[in-house]
Protein backbone atom coordinates (compact mmCIF):
# COMPACT_ATOMS: atom_id res chain seq x y z
CA UNK A 1 0.00 0.00 0.00
CA UNK A 2 2.81 2.35 0.95
CA UNK A 3 4.58 1.50 -2.31
CA UNK A 4 1.51 2.53 -4.34
CA UNK A 5 1.20 5.78 -2.39
CA UNK A 6 4.87 6.57 -3.03
CA UNK A 7 4.52 5.82 -6.75
CA UNK A 8 1.40 7.98 -7.04
CA UNK A 9 3.14 10.80 -5.16
CA UNK A 10 6.22 10.61 -7.38
CA UNK A 11 4.15 10.56 -10.57
CA UNK A 12 2.07 13.52 -9.36
CA UNK A 13 5.27 15.45 -8.49
CA UNK A 14 6.81 14.80 -11.90
CA UNK A 15 3.57 15.87 -13.62
CA UNK A 16 3.28 19.02 -11.51
CA UNK A 17 6.90 19.97 -12.21
CA UNK A 18 6.60 19.46 -15.95
CA UNK A 19 3.35 21.40 -16.26
CA UNK A 20 4.67 24.35 -14.27
CA UNK A 21 7.67 24.64 -16.59
CA UNK A 22 5.86 23.83 -19.80
CA UNK A 23 5.97 27.34 -21.18
CA UNK A 24 9.26 28.49 -19.84
CA UNK A 25 11.23 29.64 -22.93
CA UNK A 26 14.18 27.50 -21.85
CA UNK A 27 11.97 24.47 -22.47
CA UNK A 28 12.02 25.35 -26.14
CA UNK A 29 15.79 25.07 -26.39
CA UNK A 30 15.53 21.72 -28.14
CA UNK A 31 13.71 23.52 -30.98
CA UNK A 32 16.47 26.13 -31.18
CA UNK A 33 16.89 27.55 -34.65
CA UNK A 34 19.34 30.12 -35.93
CA UNK A 35 17.95 33.23 -37.61
CA UNK A 36 18.80 33.19 -41.29
CA UNK A 37 20.31 36.65 -41.34
CA UNK A 38 21.83 36.21 -44.77
CA UNK A 39 18.28 36.70 -46.10
CA UNK A 40 18.56 40.38 -45.15
CA UNK A 41 20.99 40.80 -48.03
CA UNK A 42 18.29 39.98 -50.54
CA UNK A 43 15.68 42.32 -49.11
CA UNK A 44 14.76 45.49 -50.92
CA UNK A 45 16.68 48.00 -48.83
CA UNK A 46 15.16 51.00 -50.56
CA UNK A 47 11.86 50.08 -48.90
CA UNK A 48 13.38 49.58 -45.47
CA UNK A 49 12.86 52.10 -42.73
CA UNK A 50 15.48 51.90 -39.98
CA UNK A 51 12.95 53.26 -37.49
CA UNK A 52 10.51 50.47 -38.26
CA UNK A 53 10.28 48.17 -35.20
CA UNK A 54 10.37 45.09 -37.46
CA UNK A 55 13.57 46.31 -39.11
CA UNK A 56 15.09 47.24 -35.74
CA UNK A 57 14.18 43.86 -34.28
CA UNK A 58 15.74 42.04 -37.22
CA UNK A 59 18.95 44.05 -36.93
CA UNK A 60 19.09 43.45 -33.20
CA UNK A 61 18.56 39.76 -33.67
CA UNK A 62 21.19 39.45 -36.37
CA UNK A 63 23.73 41.56 -34.50
CA UNK A 64 23.34 39.37 -31.43
CA UNK A 65 24.31 36.37 -33.50
CA UNK A 66 27.95 35.35 -33.60
CA UNK A 67 29.23 36.50 -37.02
CA UNK A 68 31.13 33.30 -37.69
CA UNK A 69 28.02 31.22 -37.10
CA UNK A 70 25.36 32.90 -39.15
CA UNK A 71 26.97 35.64 -41.16
CA UNK A 72 30.11 36.03 -43.11
CA UNK A 73 32.22 38.97 -42.02
CA UNK A 74 31.15 41.07 -44.97
CA UNK A 75 27.48 40.45 -44.20
CA UNK A 76 27.50 41.87 -40.67
CA UNK A 77 24.75 44.45 -40.33
CA UNK A 78 25.59 47.53 -38.30
CA UNK A 79 22.92 49.49 -36.51
CA UNK A 80 22.56 53.22 -37.30
CA UNK A 81 23.90 53.97 -33.80
CA UNK A 82 27.09 52.14 -34.69
CA UNK A 83 27.63 54.18 -37.78
CA UNK A 84 26.19 51.62 -40.13
CA UNK A 85 23.08 51.80 -42.22
CA UNK A 86 20.68 49.39 -43.76
CA UNK A 87 22.66 49.34 -46.97
CA UNK A 88 25.65 47.84 -45.13
CA UNK A 89 24.05 44.47 -45.63
CA UNK A 90 23.61 45.14 -49.29
CA UNK A 91 27.25 45.03 -50.21
CA UNK B 1 -56.47 35.20 -17.84
CA UNK B 2 -57.01 33.07 -20.92
CA UNK B 3 -53.97 34.66 -22.63
CA UNK B 4 -51.81 33.88 -19.63
CA UNK B 5 -53.01 30.28 -19.75
CA UNK B 6 -52.02 30.01 -23.43
CA UNK B 7 -48.65 31.59 -22.78
CA UNK B 8 -47.98 29.12 -19.96
CA UNK B 9 -48.98 26.28 -22.26
CA UNK B 10 -46.67 27.48 -25.05
CA UNK B 11 -43.76 28.01 -22.62
CA UNK B 12 -44.25 24.50 -21.22
CA UNK B 13 -44.38 23.08 -24.74
CA UNK B 14 -41.16 24.86 -25.74
CA UNK B 15 -39.47 23.73 -22.52
CA UNK B 16 -40.46 20.09 -23.19
CA UNK B 17 -39.33 20.22 -26.85
CA UNK B 18 -35.96 21.75 -25.88
CA UNK B 19 -35.54 19.16 -23.12
CA UNK B 20 -36.31 16.28 -25.51
CA UNK B 21 -33.89 17.74 -28.07
CA UNK B 22 -31.08 18.10 -25.53
CA UNK B 23 -31.44 14.61 -24.08
CA UNK B 24 -32.12 12.84 -27.39
CA UNK B 25 -28.48 13.24 -28.43
CA UNK B 26 -29.42 14.00 -32.03
CA UNK B 27 -27.38 17.20 -32.29
CA UNK B 28 -24.10 16.37 -34.12
CA UNK B 29 -21.13 17.31 -31.92
CA UNK B 30 -18.33 16.14 -34.23
CA UNK B 31 -15.94 18.90 -35.30
CA UNK B 32 -16.28 17.66 -38.88
CA UNK B 33 -19.97 18.61 -39.06
CA UNK B 34 -20.53 22.39 -39.15
CA UNK B 35 -23.16 24.03 -36.96
CA UNK B 36 -26.37 25.10 -38.62
CA UNK B 37 -26.55 28.81 -39.38
CA UNK B 38 -28.66 29.68 -36.35
CA UNK B 39 -26.37 27.91 -33.87
CA UNK B 40 -23.28 29.38 -35.54
CA UNK B 41 -24.69 32.89 -35.41
CA UNK B 42 -25.77 32.45 -31.80
CA UNK B 43 -22.38 31.15 -30.60
CA UNK B 44 -20.43 33.68 -32.65
CA UNK B 45 -22.50 36.59 -31.42
CA UNK B 46 -22.31 35.49 -27.78
CA UNK B 47 -18.52 35.06 -28.13
CA UNK B 48 -17.87 38.40 -29.81
CA UNK B 49 -20.14 40.35 -27.47
CA UNK B 50 -18.55 38.71 -24.46
CA UNK B 51 -14.99 39.47 -25.59
CA UNK B 52 -15.92 43.03 -26.49
CA UNK B 53 -17.46 43.56 -23.10
CA UNK B 54 -14.69 41.90 -21.11
CA UNK B 55 -11.82 43.63 -22.92
CA UNK B 56 -13.32 47.12 -22.99
CA UNK B 57 -11.25 48.60 -20.18
CA UNK B 58 -7.90 47.05 -21.00
CA UNK B 59 -5.21 49.74 -21.40
CA UNK B 60 -2.99 49.02 -24.39
CA UNK B 61 0.72 49.80 -23.82
CA UNK B 62 2.95 51.07 -26.67
CA UNK B 63 3.51 48.05 -28.91
CA UNK B 64 5.79 49.46 -31.61
CA UNK B 65 8.84 48.10 -29.89
CA UNK B 66 11.58 45.89 -31.34
CA UNK B 67 12.20 44.18 -28.00
CA UNK B 68 8.57 43.11 -27.76
CA UNK B 69 8.75 41.63 -31.25
CA UNK B 70 11.82 39.62 -30.30
CA UNK B 71 10.02 38.16 -27.28
CA UNK B 72 6.63 37.68 -28.93
CA UNK B 73 7.92 36.21 -32.19
CA UNK B 74 9.53 33.03 -30.81
CA UNK B 75 6.56 32.50 -28.48
CA UNK B 76 4.15 32.76 -31.42
CA UNK B 77 6.21 30.31 -33.42
CA UNK B 78 6.30 27.81 -30.55
CA UNK B 79 2.76 28.08 -29.27
CA UNK B 80 0.45 29.46 -31.96
CA UNK B 81 1.73 28.68 -35.43
CA UNK B 82 0.31 25.16 -35.62
CA UNK B 83 -3.23 26.56 -35.63
CA UNK B 84 -2.82 30.20 -36.65
CA UNK B 85 -0.26 29.66 -39.43
CA UNK B 86 2.55 31.89 -40.72
CA UNK B 87 3.48 33.73 -43.92
CA UNK B 88 3.46 31.35 -46.86
CA UNK B 89 1.39 28.71 -45.10
CA UNK B 90 -2.33 28.52 -45.81
CA UNK B 91 -3.31 25.44 -43.83
CA UNK B 92 -2.18 22.81 -41.34
CA UNK B 93 -3.69 19.68 -39.82
CA UNK B 94 -4.89 21.79 -36.91
CA UNK B 95 -6.33 24.61 -38.99
CA UNK B 96 -8.23 22.07 -41.09
CA UNK B 97 -9.37 19.88 -38.21
CA UNK B 98 -10.45 22.44 -35.62
CA UNK B 99 -14.00 23.76 -35.59
CA UNK B 100 -14.56 26.63 -35.58
CA UNK B 101 -11.50 27.02 -37.80
CA UNK B 102 -8.81 29.14 -36.13
CA UNK B 103 -8.13 32.43 -37.92
CA UNK B 104 -5.05 32.64 -40.13
CA UNK B 105 -3.28 35.39 -38.23
CA UNK B 106 -0.72 35.94 -40.96
CA UNK B 107 -3.53 37.68 -42.78
CA UNK B 108 -5.21 40.96 -41.87
CA UNK B 109 -8.42 40.79 -39.80
CA UNK B 110 -10.62 41.70 -42.74
CA UNK B 111 -9.00 38.92 -44.81
CA UNK B 112 -9.29 36.02 -42.38
CA UNK B 113 -12.98 36.59 -41.71
CA UNK B 114 -12.85 36.58 -37.90
CA UNK B 115 -13.22 40.28 -37.42
CA UNK B 116 -17.05 40.16 -37.42
CA UNK B 117 -17.21 43.56 -39.11
CA UNK B 118 -13.61 43.85 -40.29
CA UNK B 119 -13.02 47.44 -39.23
CA UNK B 120 -11.46 47.39 -35.80
CA UNK B 121 -8.79 49.96 -35.14
CA UNK B 122 -5.38 48.65 -33.99
CA UNK B 123 -6.10 49.49 -30.36
CA UNK B 124 -9.39 47.58 -30.31
CA UNK B 125 -7.72 44.72 -32.11
CA UNK B 126 -4.80 44.63 -29.62
CA UNK B 127 -7.16 44.72 -26.65
CA UNK B 128 -9.14 41.85 -28.10
CA UNK B 129 -6.05 39.77 -28.89
CA UNK B 130 -4.64 40.33 -25.40
CA UNK B 131 -7.86 39.19 -23.78
CA UNK B 132 -8.17 36.10 -25.98
CA UNK B 133 -4.54 35.04 -25.43
CA UNK B 134 -4.85 35.55 -21.69
CA UNK B 135 -8.25 33.93 -21.14
CA UNK B 136 -8.70 31.60 -24.11
CA UNK B 137 -12.10 30.76 -25.59
CA UNK B 138 -14.31 27.99 -24.31
CA UNK B 139 -14.90 24.95 -26.56
CA UNK B 140 -12.86 26.37 -29.40
CA UNK B 141 -9.41 24.85 -28.90
CA UNK B 142 -8.00 28.24 -27.85
CA UNK B 143 -6.28 27.78 -24.47
CA UNK B 144 -5.90 30.42 -21.75
CA UNK B 145 -2.20 31.34 -21.65
CA UNK B 146 -2.73 33.66 -18.67
CA UNK B 147 -2.07 31.06 -15.97
CA UNK B 148 1.39 30.28 -17.39
CA UNK B 149 2.45 33.58 -18.99
CA UNK B 150 2.70 37.00 -17.39
CA UNK B 151 1.02 40.03 -18.95
CA UNK B 152 4.24 41.49 -20.34
CA UNK B 153 4.85 38.31 -22.29
CA UNK B 154 1.28 38.27 -23.59
CA UNK B 155 1.60 41.90 -24.72
CA UNK B 156 4.77 40.88 -26.58
CA UNK B 157 2.73 38.29 -28.47
CA UNK B 158 0.12 40.95 -29.25
CA UNK B 159 2.85 43.27 -30.54
CA UNK B 160 4.06 40.49 -32.81
CA UNK B 161 0.52 39.70 -33.99
CA UNK B 162 0.02 43.33 -34.98
CA UNK B 163 3.02 43.10 -37.33
CA UNK B 164 2.52 39.52 -38.50
CA UNK B 165 0.27 40.21 -41.53
CA UNK B 166 2.97 42.49 -42.99
CA UNK B 167 5.88 40.09 -42.53
CA UNK B 168 7.57 38.21 -45.35
CA UNK B 169 8.67 34.63 -44.80
CA UNK B 170 12.30 35.74 -44.30
CA UNK B 171 11.35 38.41 -41.80
CA UNK B 172 9.19 35.89 -39.97
CA UNK B 173 12.05 33.39 -39.77
CA UNK B 174 14.49 35.93 -38.34
CA UNK B 175 12.06 37.34 -35.79
CA UNK B 176 10.82 33.96 -34.57
CA UNK B 177 14.06 31.97 -34.47
CA UNK B 178 14.66 30.99 -30.88
CA UNK B 179 18.33 30.35 -30.53
CA UNK B 180 20.24 29.78 -27.30
CA UNK B 181 20.51 33.51 -26.63
CA UNK B 182 16.77 33.94 -26.07
CA UNK B 183 15.75 30.75 -24.35
CA UNK B 184 16.46 32.03 -20.87
CA UNK B 185 13.39 32.56 -18.64
CA UNK B 186 12.07 36.12 -18.63
CA UNK B 187 8.95 35.89 -16.54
Amino acid sequence: MKKIQTTVFLLASVFAMSSSQAHDPSMHAEKAEKPKCEAMKNMDHSKMDVKDPVMMAMMKKCMSEKPDESLHNEDVVKSPEEGGDVKAADQ
Amino acid sequence: MKTLKYLMLIATGVFVVVGVFIYSGIYPMGADVPHNKLTYWLLETVREQSIENASRDIAVPPLDDAELLLVGGPDYNDMCVACHLKPGKTQSDMSIGLYPAPPNLSKREDEHGHADNGHRDPEQSSRRQFWIIKHGIKASGMPAWGPTHDEQRIWAMVAFLQKLPELTLDQYQILTARDESNTSPHH
